[in-house]
C-alpha cells in the first residue's frame, strides 16, 4: 500500500501521540463548539431539580389540571375545559409553565423536559457503556483466540445482526415492560429503567463487536503482537496490554456514536410505548404525548425532538471530530500517493 | 458462482432457524412468569388464559411448545386475541403500503445519496463538500419524530402543500397514492441520505488513495473515466450491501414510526398498534414477517457482492 | 544513437506543503535520457526516486506540490503542458511499470479489459476485439502462456511475476518511447526477478526502448544498466556510467551501498556490512552535506552543501557531491580489500 505521511512523528518534540489528539480537535473550531452545546445540554438537565424546585415550582408529574395561575396581573387557567393546555409563558408567570403545559393533564412541559432529559442521556451514556464494554470483550476474544471461539461468537453475532433490531428491541422491550424479567435470581420489575438498557446494549453490540473483531484480527497478525508473544507475555496481557490499547482511537470513537445511536434508539421505542415506562418519561415519550395535539400545540412535539436532535447532533460532529483527531491519516491525502519518506527512514 | 448461491441459500435456512428460536426464546421464556397470561393481553379474562394455555401447550416441553408456536405461525393460525383476527391476513393487508413506501423512500435516498457523496469526493475539504457535509451530518441527526411533525404541521397543515397523512392505494388513484407518499418518502430518506453520502465519500476517499487508481491515471484516462469506472465502481460495492440490509430492514416494518405518524396502515403501524394494545401475537408475527425478509434479503445481499466483487467468489482468493 | 536526448531534466525541484512544513522530496535532478539508454534511479525509500519519476509523467500536480525545474521529452516542455497535454501523454509516450502488481490492477475487472481500456483510450476507433487481439499479442510478447485464455482472467488469479508481466504488457501496448520501472521487482520473489529483469532487458535491446529503472537494489542495476543516477534524500549525491559507479565511485554513500552487496566471488566479510544510521526526515535536514551524520569521513567543509560537480579531469559526465578530493576518495573507500564504508570510528 502507499505510504502517507506523518510529519508529525518528526516534528512533535516529544508530545505524545495523544497530546497530538487534542491539539487537532482543538484545532477544530467546528467540533469544539458542539462540544459546548453537548456540555450546555447536561449542565440543562443537571439543573432540573433546581429548576423545579426555586422557579417551577412543581414537578415533573404533578398534575394541575384544575388550577389558575398568574399572567402578567391576569388568571388563566392551565388547561381550558375543552382540554387545550396553556401555551408558553416564558417568564410571564415567573417561569412557571415556561414552555406551556404538556397536554389534558397540565404537567410543566419544562420540568418534564429537564427531567426527561435526564432519563434520555443516562440510558444514552449507560447502554453505550455496556455495549462498547461487551463489544470490546467479544471482539478482543474473537478476534485474539480465533478458532471456534471466534465462530461462536461471530454466528451469534451474525443472527443478531439479521434481526430487524427495532422490530425486536420493540417486542422484547414490551413483553418485558409487561412482565418484568426473571432469570434465577435477577428479577427486574416491568417498570424498571433496567429494561430498557438492557435490550437497547443487547441490540446495539453487533453493530460494535462486528468492526472490534475486524480491527482485532487485523492488529494481531502484526510483528509487535509476536514480539510480545516472544517475550513471554500471556493471552491477558496481549488482549489488554497490548491490542486494547491500538483500539483505543476506534473505542473512543465508537462510544460517541453510539450515545447519539442509542438515544435515538431509546426516543423510538419510548415513543411506541416500549421503552420507558409510566411513572418515568424521557424526551421520547414526551413526543407521545405531544404528537396528541401535533395540529394545535405542535410546540409540544417538536421541542422535545429537537433536543433529541441537538444531542445527536452535538455527538455526531464530535464524534466525527475525534476520529479526524486521532487518525490524522484520514483528513491528510496528498494527490498522489508518493513514495515520499517515511520519517524514520529504512535502512538499505 | 452457483455453488456459491447454493451455499448461500443454505446458510440463510440456518439462520432463519436460528432466528426462528430465538424469537421463540423472547416470547416465550425470557419474559418468565406467564406466558400465557401476556399472550392473553393485559385486560384478558381468566378462562382466555387457560385457552391460551392448552392453544399454546404451555404446559408441554420447551422443543415441543417450539413446534406448536411454529404451527401456528405456518398454518396461520396465529391470531390477535382482542380483537379476534388472523394475525397473517392483517400482515398481507399491510403489505402494500409498507412496500410502497419502502421502496419510493428507498430510491430516493439511493440516488441522492450516491449523488452527494460523489459530489463531495471529487474536491474534498471544498466548499460543496463542507456544504455537503454539514447537511449529511443534519441528516443523520434528525429523528424521524421531530421531521414528521415539522413536515405535516408546517407543510400539511399550515401550508397546505400536501396532504394530511393517510395512504391511497395506487390501484384507487395513483396521482393521489403519489402525493400522499411523497412526505413520508422524503421523511424516511433523509436520514438514509446523510448516512450513505457519508459512506459513500469516505469510500471513495480510500479508494482514490489505492494503486489501481494511480494506474489508471498513469495509463493516459481521462480524470472523468477514472472516477466514474474506477473510484466510484469500486466504491459502490459496500453501499450496494448497505443499502440492501437497510431496504431489507424497512420492508421489514422498520419504519414503524413513520408509518404511525402519517397514519399509513402498513405492517409497520400495525405492529405500533399492538404495541400500545400489549398485543403479543400480532408483534410475535410482524417480527417473524420482518426477520424473514431481513434474512432473505441479506443472503440476496451477499450473493450479489459475490458478483460484483469477483474475489468473494473464489472463496478466500489471494492467489499467491 | 542519435545525439538529441529523448528525454531531458534541468534542475528538477519538487515540494510539497504539509502539515511540518515545505518538504522539499526533490532536490535538482538532471540528467538526460537518449533512445534505447536505459538509466537506473538507485536510493533508499524516501530518497526521491519514485517522486521524480512520477513528477515526469505529470502525477504530482496538486495544490499541496510546487514544482519547479524543466522536463522536455523531444523538445517538448512537460511541466507546464497542459492536463490534456499529459493524459495524451501517459501511456502512448511515455509509460510506467508500479511496484506492487497485485495492488495496481482494480480487483473488480478482468485483467484483459484493463488493458483494452487503456488501449481504447488512447485510439477510440480501435473495436474491443481489435483491442482484445492485441492484448493476447502483448500477453504472448511478455511470455505469458495461454495468452488467449489467461486475458479473461482477474488479477488475483494471477501469479507475482504473471501480474508483473502483465503489466509491463500494459506499459508496452502504445508502443512507447519511453518506459519507467518503479521497483519493479521489489514485490517478488528472488528467482522471479531475474526473469523479470530479463524480460525489461529484452525489450530495451528489440525495441530500442529507453528506460528509467528505479531501484533500491544495485545488484539489479548491474545487470540492464547503461548510466546511473544515485539519489540520498532529495538529491542526486553522484551520477555516471555503469563502469564509472562500480569501478571508480565518488560519493560515500555509494561506497557503502556497494560494499553492502553480499557477493558469491569474495571471501565472506566478518560482519555483515550496512550503513549505519537513518536517512534523516525530509523536514528536518541536516546542515551541509544531507549524508554528514552518517558518513565516517566527513570533516569540517562538510557542513556546506556540496555541489554537484564533475570532479574527474578525464571523466566530465561523472558527478558527485562529495568535498573530498578524489586521491582521498580513492584511498578511504577501500575497506577491508573491497569497495566500502567503514564502521564509523
Amino acid at each position: 500500500m502507499s505510504a502517507d505521511l506523518q510529519p508529525e512523528a518528526n516534528t512533535a518534540e516529544g508530545r505524545g501521540p495523544w497530546g497530538l489528539a487534542l491539539k487537532r480537535f482543538l484545532r477544530n473550531r467546528v467540533a469544539v463548539a458542539f462540544l459546548g452545546v453537548f456540555i450546555l445540554i447536561i449542565l440543562f438537565v443537571l439543573a432540573a431539580p433546581l429548576w423545579a424546585n426555586n422557579v417551577a415550582d412543581t414537578g415533573p408529574n404533578e398534575t394541575h389540571t384544575l388550577e389558575k395561575i398568574t399572567v402578567d396581573g391576569e388568571q388563566r387557567e392551565v388547561v381550558t375545559p375543552e382540554g387545550k393546555p396553556i401555551g408558553p409563558q416564558w417568564f410571564g408567570a415567573g417561569g412557571k409553565f415556561f414552555l406551556g403545559a404538556d397536554s389534558r393533564l397540565g404537567r410543566d412541559e419544562m420540568v418534564r423536559l429537564m427531567y426527561g432529559g435526564r432519563t434520555s442521556l443516562l440510558i444514552g451514556v449507560t447502554t453505550a457503556l455496556i455495549t462498547t464494554l461487551t463489544a470490546i470483550v467479544l471482539g478482543l476474544l474473537a478476534g485474539y483466540y480465533r478458532g471456534w471461539v471466534d465462530t461462536v461468537i461471530a454466528r451469534t453475532l451474525d443472527v443478531l445482526w439479521s434481526l430487524p433490531v427495532f422490530l425486536v428491541g420493540l417486542a422484547l422491550g414490551i413483553s418485558l415492560a409487561i412482565g418484568g424479567l426473571k432469570l434465577g435470581p435477577i428479577e427486574i420489575s416491568g417498570g424498571s429503567l433496567w429494561i430498557p438498557i438492557l435490550v437497547i446494549s443487547i441490540f446495539t453490540v453487533p453493530y460494535i463487536a462486528r468492526p472490534i473483531r475486524g480491527e482485532v484480527l487485523a492488529l494481531s497478525e502484526k510483528e509487535f503482537v509476536e514480539a510480545a508473544i516472544a517475550q513471554g507475555a500471556g493471552p491477558l496481557r496481549l488482549m489488554f496490554g497490548e491490542i486494547l490499547p491500538n483500539l483505543a482511537s476506534t473505542v473512543i470513537v465508537f462510544f460517541t456514536l453510539t450515545i447519539a445511536n442509542n438515544m435515538l434508539f431509546e426516543a423510538g421505542l419510548s415513543f411506541l410505548g416500549a421503552g420507558v415506562q409510566a411513572p418515568n418519561s424521557s424526551w421520547g415519550t414526551m413526543i407521545t404525548v405531544g404528537e396528541e395535539l401535533l395540529r394545535t400545540q405542535p410546540l409540544l412535539a417538536i421541542i422535545p425532538g429537537t433536543m433529541i436532535m441537538l444531542t445527536v447532533l452535538s455527538l455526531n460532529i464530535v464524534g466525527d471530530g475525534l476520529r479526524d483527531a486521532l487518525d490524522p491519516r484520514s483528513k491528510v491525502r496528498l494527490e498522489a500517493h508518493l513514495g515520499v519518506a517515511e520519517p524514520e527512514g529504512t535502512a538499505v | 458462482m452457483l455453488r456459491f448461491v447454493v451455499r448461500r441459500l443454505a446458510g440463510m435456512a440456518i439462520v432463519l432457524f436460528a432466528v426462528s428460536v430465538l424469537i421463540f426464546l423472547i416470547f416465550n421464556v425470557v419474559p418468565n412468569s406467564n406466558p400465557a397470561q401476556q399472550l392473553a393481553g393485559k385486560n384478558a379474562r381468566p378462562f382466555l388464559v387457560k385457552n391460551i394455555e392448552e392453544e399454546w401447550g404451555f404446559d408441554k416441553s420447551l422443543p415441543e411448545q417450539y413446534v406448536t408456536m411454529m404451527k401456528l405461525v405456518v398454518n396461520g393460525e396465529l391470531t390477535s386475541y382482542e380483537p379476534r383476527i388472523p394475525v397473517n391476513d392483517r400482515i398481507k393487508e399491510g403489505i402494500p403500503a409498507t412496500i410502497s413506501l419502502s421502496v419510493g423512500a428507498g430510491i430516493i435516498w439511493l440516488f441522492f445519496g450516491i449523488l452527494l457523496g460523489y459530489l463531495s469526493a471529487l474536491k474534498p475539504g471544498g466548499l460543496l463538500d463542507r456544504l455537503l457535509t454539514a447537511v449529511a451530518v443534519a441528516g443523520i441527526s434528525i429523528p424521524v419524530f421531530l421531521l414528521a411533525p415539522v413536515f405535516i404541521y408546517v407543510l400539511a397543515e399550515q401550508l397546505e402543500l400536501f396532504p394530511n397523512g393517510g395512504y391511497v392505494p395506487i390501484s384507487e388513484d395513483p396521482g393521489e397514492w403519489f402525493k400522499h407518499l411523497i412526505l413520508p418518502w422524503v421523511t424516511l430518506a433523509i436520514l438514509s441520505i446523510g448516512f450513505y453520502s457519508r459512506v459513500l465519500r469516505s469510500n471513495m476517499l480510500d479508494v482514490m488513495n489505492e494503486d489501481y487508481v494511480r494506474t489508471a491515471r498513469a495509463k493516459g484516462l481521462s480524470e472523468r473515466k477514472v472516477m466514474t469506472r474506477h473510484v466510484l465502481r469500486n466504491s459502490l460495492i459496500p453501499i450496494i450491501t448497505l443499502f440492501g440490509l437497510d431496504f431489507g430492514a424497512t420492508i421489514a416494518g422498520t419504519a414503524i414510526i413513520t408509518e404511525t405518524l402519517y397514519d399509513i396502515n402498513g405492517v409497520g403501524s400495525y405492529a405500533a398498534d399492538a404495541v400500545t394494545n400489549f398485543e403479543l401475537p400480532p408483534i410475535m408475527g410482524v417480527t417473524l414477517y420482518g426477520a424473514f425478509f431481513v434474512v432473505f434479503i441479506n443472503a440476496l445481499v451477499d450473493i450479489t457482492y459475490a458478483y460484483l466483487d469477483p474475489r468473494v467468489r473464489l472463496g478466500e482468493a489471494a492467489a499467491e | 544513437m542519435s545525439p538529441e536526448p529523448l528525454l531531458s531534466v534541468s534542475d528538477l525541484q519538487v515540494g510539497f506543503a504539509t502539515e511540518g512544513g515545505l518538504l522539499q522530496a526533490v532536490d535538482g535532478v538532471n540528467f538526460e535520457l537518449r533512445p534505447g539508454e536505459v538509466l537506473a534511479i538507485v536510493g533508499e525509500s524516501g530518497s526521491g526516486k519514485s517522486v521524480t519519476a512520477q513528477t515526469i509523467m505529470g502525477l504530482t500536480r496538486g495544490h499541496n506540490s510546487r514544482i519547479e525545474g524543466s522536463v522536455q521529452l523531444d523538445g517538448e516542455e512537460l511541466l507546464t503542458a497542459g492536463d490534456a497535454a499529459m493524459r495524451k501523454l501517459r501511456g502512448e509516450r511515455i509509460a510506467m511499470v508500479f511496484q506492487d502488481p497485485m495492488t495496481s490492477f482494480n480487483p473488480v475487472y478482468r485483467l484483459g479489459a484493463q488493458i483494452v481500456e487503456a488501449i481504447r483510450a488512447h485510439r477510440p476507433d480501435t473495436s474491443k476485439a481489435d483491442a482484445r487481439a492485441r492484448v493476447v499479442e502483448l500477453f504472448d510478447s511478455v511470455g505469458i502462456p495461454e495468452a488467449e485464455r489467461r486475458v479473461d482472467d482477474y488479477p488475483h488469479e494471477f501469479s507475482g511475476g504473471m501480474r508483473q508481466r502483465a503489466m509491463i504488457a500494459m506499459a508496452l501496448a502504445l508502443e512507447p518511447e519511453v518506459l519507467i520501472a518503479d521497483e519493479p521487482t521489489t514485490a517478488l520473489d528472488v528467482t522471479i526477478q531475474a526473469q523479470i529483469l530479463r524480460l525489461l532487458e529484452d525489450l530495451n535491446r528489440e525495441r530500442n526502448l529507453a528506460t528509467i529503472l528505479i531501484t533500491h537494489d544495485l545488484g539489479v542495476v548491474a545487470e540492464v544498466a547503461d548510466r546511473v543516477l544515485v539519489m540520498y534524500a532529495g538529491k542526486v549525491v553522484e551520477q555516471g556510467t555503469l563502469d564509472e559507479i562500480f569501478y571508480d565511485p565518488q560519493h560515500p554513500y555509494t561506497w557503502g551501498l556497494l560494499g553492502s552487496l553480499t557477493r558469491l566471488d569474495r571471501p565472506r566479510p566478518k560482519r555483515l556490512p550496512q550503513i549505519s544510521g537513518a536517512p534523516p526526515s525530509l523536514l528536518e535536514l541536516p546542515e551541509g552535506c544531507p549524508f554528514r551524520p552518517r558518513c565516517p569521513h566527513e570533516f569540517s567543509k562538510c557542513t556546506q552543501v556540496p555541489g554537484l560537480e564533475a570532479r574527474l579531469p578525464d571523466a566530465p559526465k561523472h558527478c558527485d557531491r562529495c568535498w573530498l578530493t578524489p586521491e582521498q576518495k580513492r584511498e578511504k573507500r577501500h575497506v577491508e580489500g573491497q569497495i566500502g564504508l567503514e564502521a564509523p570510528a
